[in-house]
């Protein structure tokens, strides 16, 4: 998984040599790998503990969550009112472009398996949106730190 | 209506591994169509932010008759060029004919080839297209910019509609997210949505210009 955050749309919108980078990818990548998806995400504060740029762990959870087509605005208002009780970092992003609506991400960075597996009592979401729910993933993340562009691994 | 309402859109998925062969291919296949003096307007799209098609390739043709799709340029050489450039690189996913659907959309029909294009997928519930198309309607005064929707004639399940968005930039594309939304009364009706983004193809086009460019 490639990944970058904290974007403006216009920054997002000017990456550097686009076709110089594909030229590489094409080169280097292509050969290799078979890519499965691409999406914009749009980081929720209202509904996080954090920034929306995770900090890098070594380790995260990566829960995906697709809703029911039109269940996007209670499941926002749900979570919104368990946003006090989020003690780690707890990041919610909504998915712009990319893919079947509507559809959410929750990244918690965390230093290692056992943070994770400690916190695996708050995975649940909130009651509220169990009508609301299609389908939920939960996925563990390994930061590959020789292959970080301007992103200093925690230590 | 200055042209006519169908269009047809095709899809490929390159075959793994194979990307620079399959680049190669296309545009030797497009270069069939140029010198065999076609006057069909070809449209061709990479799929980029996408969760099952990322990389595939779209090709479109707009503002047809039915006379018009009924008759493509030298339809037996256009197969065997096909068989030669396209079909050992690529795998055909699907290839459509929608119809254009003025009274909901805000443009021709012939989408303005702009670098970029937000192209999202709208599949309803048996027997609601006539409901969701009235939804539409009652918000098309309200649409700022192009916006083309399309309803699937043949080639898959149906109901099935397609909007596309051409913008110049992915940050327009994003700046008007909050206009993706479909009608709150269409919220029974829709089965199923999907938000891709396309990036024109501006060395592979046919009797289009990208816009922007002369």
């Amino acid at each position: 998984m490639y990944a970058t955050f904290g974007h403006t749309a216009a920054s997002l919108s000017n990456p550097v040599s686009p076709a110089e980078d594909e030229q590489n990818n094409v080169l280097n990548v292509l050969p290799h790998a078979q890519f499965m998806n691409n999406g914009v995400y749009e980081f929720l504060p209202a509904l996080s503990h954090g920034n929306g740029v995770p900090t890098p762990t070594p380790r995260a959870e990566y829960t995906t969550v697709v809703l029911i087509y039109g269940a996007g605005k209670p499941f926002e208002t749900a979570l919104a009112l368990e946003q006090p009780k989020l003690h780690g970092e707890t990041l919610w992003y909504r998915m712009v472009l990319g893919g079947d609506t509507p559809c959410y991400v929750r990244i918690r960075p965390r230093e290692n398996l056992g943070a994770i597996l400690d916190e695996r009592a708050d995975q649940a979401l909130p009651d509220k949106v169990t009508g609301l729910v299609m389908k939920m993933t939960v996925e563990t993340l390994n930061l590959r730190p020789n292959m970080l562009v301007n992103v200093n691994p925690e230590r | 209506m200055p042209y006519g309402p169908y269009a047809r859109i095709s899809i490929l998925r390159p075959h793994d591994g194979d990307t620079v062969d399959f680049e190669a291919g296309s545009v030797r296949h497009i270069e069939w169509h140029r010198q065999a003096k076609d006057t069909w307007p070809w449209y061709v799209y990479s799929v980029w932010a996408s969760t099952e098609r990322q990389r595939w390739v779209m090709y479109a043709t707009f503002g047809h008759t039915a006379a018009s799709l009924n008759n493509p340029v030298s339809p037996v050489e256009d197969e065997k060029d096909n068989i030669l450039n396209i079909q050992p690189h690529a795998q055909f996913q699907g290839n459509w004919v929608y119809e254009f659907l003025p009274a909901v959309s805000r443009g021709n029909g012939v989408p303005t080839p702009t670098l970029r294009a937000e192209y999202t997928t709208v599949e309803l519930n048996a027997g609601a297209g006539d409901a969701f198309e009235a939804a539409l309607g009652l918000q098309q005064l309200t649409l700022q910019k192009e916006t083309l929707w399309y309803r699937l004639v043949v080639g898959g399940n149906v109901p099935r509609y397609v909007r596309l968005r051409p913008r110049a930039s992915l940050a327009a594309i994003l700046d008007e997210r909050e206009d993706q939304a479909l009608p709150g009364t269409s919220r029974g009706l829709v089965a199923k949505m999907s938000v891709e983004t396309l990036n024109l193809r501006p060395n592979m086009l046919v009797n289009v210009t990208p816009e922007g460019q002369p």
